[in-house]
C-alpha cells in the first residue's frame, strides 16, 4: 500500500512544478507544427498506383545496371518487394498528410519525449540533495531502496503518459487536419525475404512499444549518473550525448573492432524500427539479442544506483 | 526510575584516518529536553546523522525505542522525528501538501494528526501556503511539524536556532516546552550556543572535538542536586548549621552568601531550619553559573562561531 503512497508523491512532486507543464505544452506546439509541415509539404497523392509503377520500374532498373555494393542491391530488392506487393494488393502507402500518415509520423516525436524524461530521471534524485529534502526522505521508516525505485518508476509513469498524449494527440490532430483522407490501415514491411502485411494499429503498437523501450532504458542510465554523481547536469548531458551521438561513437569503436559495438546498449535500441525497416536490419544480431542486451545494460544500470544509493552517507 | 527512549553506545565515526566522532555514550529520557553543546565542528551532526540512520556507524551502537538503528532502521525510524541543519521542504508545494507528502510515508497517521500537529506550531493561517513564501521561522515551525507527524518518542534537532531572530528562538523555546510537557515527547536539541540551550534544557551534554566531555544539569529536578546561594546576615552561622544538621549538604561560602548543593526538596527544610534559628534569609537564589563557565573553558572562550 505504501508503494502506491510513494509513487503518488513523486509525481505529485513532478506534476506540481511548471517543468511538466512546459513540456506538454512543447509536445501539444510540435505535434500541431508537425501537422502543419505535413499539409505544406505533402503531395497529392490521388494517382498514387502511377507513381508506384514508375517507382517500382526505376527500382528494378536501378538493380540491373548496378554491380557494385550487394548491400545495396538487397535494399532495392527489399524496397521493390514491398513497391510490388502494394502494387498488387492495392494497398496505399502512409502518405504523412493523410490520418494513419500522420500518427505513423509523429511517432518520431517520442525522441523529444526522450530528452523530456532524461531531463527528469536525471534530476529527480539529485534535485532532492540540491534542495536538502533527502535527509527529509531517508528519515522515515522505509527501506532505502524504495524509496529510489518509487522514483524511477513514477517518471517512467510521466513518459508512458507522454507518449500516450503524443499518440491521442496525433490522431486528433490528423483527424482535424486531414480527415478527408484517412489513408493506409495496413502496413508492410520486409524481413528475412518476406513481405510482411500487418494492420496499422499493429504497427503502431509495436513501434510505440519500442519507443518506451528506449525510453526506459536511457532513463535508467540518466537515473544511474544522478544517483552516482548527485549532478543532474552532467546525467542529463552524458544521456542526451549518448542517445544522439550513439551511431558516432560507434562508427568510432567499429574502426577498431567490428565486435564490440553490438554488445553496446545504444547499438541495440530502437528494436521495432531495426528489424522491420527495410535495410536498416543489423547484419549479425536478432531482436531477442538486442533484446537481451537491453534489458542486462537495464538491469546493471538499476542495480548500480541502488547499491550506491543504499549505502551512501547523506551529509550535505 | 525514568524511562530511556534513545541509548548511545560507544558511538564513533570514522572516515579515512580522521575520527569525526568517538565512543560517545548517553541516554535520552522520556520528556526530557537534552542539549547537545558543543562548538561547530564537534561532531554534533556527525552524531545526529547516525542516530537518524543518514550515515553509516563506525562502530557502537544507536537503539531508539528497542530497535537498533544499524539493524533494525525501519523500526528504529518509527521512534524519530527530525530535523537536520536547515528545515528544508518542497518550497513549491504548500505547507500542507508537503505534511501530507511526509504522512504518506507513515503506515497510520490519520488526517486529523495533521491538524494536530499544524495547532502544535501555530501554522493554521499558513498551511495552505506555498511553503516559499514562509518566513524562515515559519519553515523552522512546518519542520518541527513533519517531525511530530507520526508521533514519536524523540525529537532529534540539530541547531533549530539558527538563523532565527530573538523573537522567533522565543516562539521555538516556548513550543518546545509545551510539546515536552503535552506529548511527553523527549527531545535532543543541539547548538553552539549555551544561551539558547540553557533557557530550554534540563540537561545538557557537551561535545568537543569529537568527545563528550560534560554532562550536567540544567533545570532543577526534584531528585537531583543543585546549587543554591543563601544570602542572609550570617553566613557563618549558616555553613555551622549546615555541618550540624544536613551533612549531606556541600556548603561552601562565596563572599558574603552560603553557595549550598541540595535536592531541591531539601531547600524548604533548609529555609525553615534558618528562619527557626533565628537567621534573617534575604534571598535563595538556584545558580546555573557552572555550566557556563565549564563551556567556555572548554571552548576556550570561543561560543560565537
Amino acid at each position: 500500500m505504501r508503494g502506491i503512497h510513494l509513487l503518488q508523491n513523486e509525481i505529485s512532486k513532478i506534476y506540481k512544478r511548471k517543468t511538466f507543464w512546459i513540456m506538454l505544452g512543447i509536445l501539444v506546439a510540435v505535434t500541431l507544427l508537425w501537422a502543419i509541415i505535413a499539409m505544406k509539404t505533402g503531395s497529392d497523392h490521388q494517382n498514387w498506383q502511377q507513381s508506384l509503377q514508375a517507382q517500382s520500374q526505376a527500382e528494378q532498373s536501378e538493380i540491373a545496371k548496378s554491380d557494385g555494393d550487394p548491400e545495396q542491391v538487397m535494399d532495392l530488392k527489399q524496397q521493390n518487394a514491398i513497391t510490388k506487393y502494394r502494387l498488387e494488393h492495392s494497398i496505399k502507402p502512409l502518405y504523412s498528410n493523410t490520418v494513419m500518415g500522420f500518427v505513423d509520423s509523429s511517432a518520431g516525436i517520442a525522441s523529444i519525449i526522450s530528452i523530456f524524461i532524461v531531463i527528469l530521471g536525471g534530476s529527480i534524485v539529485s534535485q532532492e540533495y540540491s534542495w536538502g529534502t533527502m535527509k527529509l526522505l531517508l528519515i522515515r521508516p522505509l527501506h532505502r531502496w524504495k524509496i529510489l525505485l518509487s522514483k524511477f518508476v513514477s517518471v517512467i509513469i510521466i513518459g508512458i503518459f507522454y507518449l500516450l498524449i503524443t499518440f491521442i494527440l496525433s490522431f486528433i490532430i490528423g483527424l482535424i487536419f486531414f480527415g478527408k483522407d484517412f489513408g493506409a490501415t495496413r502496413f508492410l514491411y520486409e524481413h528475412h525475404n518476406m513481405v510482411h502485411d500487418v494492420s496499422v494499429f499493429w504497427h503502431f503498437l509495436q513501434l510505440y512499444a519500442s519507443n518506451l523501450v528506449d525510453l526506459i532504458v536511457i532513463t535508467a542510465f540518466a537515473f544511474m549518473l544522478s544517483t552516482l554523481f548527485k549532478s543532474n547536469a552532467l546525467a542529463i548531458a552524458l544521456s542526451i550525448a549518448i542517445y544522439f551521438g550513439g551511431s558516432l561513437i560507434l562508427g568510432i569503436i567499429s574502426a577498431f573492432n567490428q565486435q564490440i559495438p553490438k554488445y553496446l546498449f545504444f547499438f541495440n535500441m530502437d528494436l521495432y524500427g531495426q528489424y522491420t525497416n527495410a535495410g536498416a536490419s543489423p547484419v549479425d544480431t536478432t531482436v531477442g539479442f538486442s533484446a537481451c542486451v537491453l534489458a542486462v545494460y537495464f538491469i546493471l544500470f538499476l542495480l548500480i544506483a541502488f547499491l550506491v544509493f543504499e549505502k551512501r552517507d547523506v551529509a550535505e | 526510575m525514568t524511562e530511556t527512549v534513545v541509548q548511545v553506545k560507544d558511538l564513533t565515526k570514522r572516515i579515512g584516518q580522521k575520527t569525526l566522532v568517538e565512543n560517545i555514550t548517553f541516554n535520552i529520557h522520556k520528556g526530557e529536553i537534552l542539549g547537545f553543546l558543543g562548538p561547530n565542528g564537534a561532531g554534533k551532526t556527525t552524531t545526529m546523522r547516525m542516530m537518524l540512520g543518514l550515515t553509516s556507524i563506525t562502530k557502537g551502537e544507536v537503539i531508539i525505542g528497542g530497535h537498533n538503528i544499524k539493524t533494525e532502521k525501519e523500526h528504529a525510524l518509527e521512534h524519530v522525528g527530525g530535523i537536520v541543519e536547515n528545515p528544508e521542504m518542497y518550497k513549491f508545494l504548500s505547507g500542507l501538501d508537503n505534511l501530507k507528502h511526509f504522512q504518506r510515508m507513515y503506515k497510520d497517521v490519520p488526517d486529523s494528526r495533521i491538524d494536530e500537529v499544524v495547532e502544535v506550531v501555530k501554522l493554521q493561517d499558513a498551511i495552505k501556503n506555498k511553503v516559499k513564501t514562509y518566513s524562515l521561522g515559519m519553515r523552522q515551525r512546518l519542520g518541527i511539524a513533519q517531525a511530530l507527524l507520526h508521533a514519536p518518542d524523540v525529537l532529534i534537532l540539530d541547531e533549530p536556532t539558527n538563523g532565527l531572530d530573538p523573537s522567533g528562538i522565543r516562539e521555538l523555546r516556548d513550543n518546545l516546552r509545551e510539546l515536552a510537557e503535552r506529548e511527553g515527547i523527549a527531545i535532543f536539541i543541539s547548538s553552539h550556543l549555551l544561551s539558547e540551550i540553557e533557557m530550554i534544557c534540563d540537561r545538557v551534554i557537551i561535545i568537543q572535538k569529537g568527545k563528550l566531555t560534560d554532562s550536567q544539569e540544567v533545570r532543577e529536578t526534584n531528585t537531583e542536586k543543585m546549587m543554591v546561594a543563601w544570602e542572609t546576615d550570617n553566613a557563618q552561622a549558616v555553613l555551622q548549621l549546615l555541618k550540624e544538621n544536613f551533612s549531606s549538604a556541600e556548603a561552601q561560602l562565596e563572599k558574603d552568601r552560603v553557595v549550598v548543593g541540595v535536592r531541591k526538596e531539601a531547600i524548604p527544610d533548609i529555609n525553615a531550619r534558618l528562619v527557626r534559628e533565628g537567621i534573617k534569609v534575604y534571598s535563595i537564589e538556584p545558580i546555573r553559573k557552572s555550566l557556563e563557565e565549564r563551556f567556555l573553558e572548554l571552548t576556550g572562550g570561543n561560543q560565537t562561531k
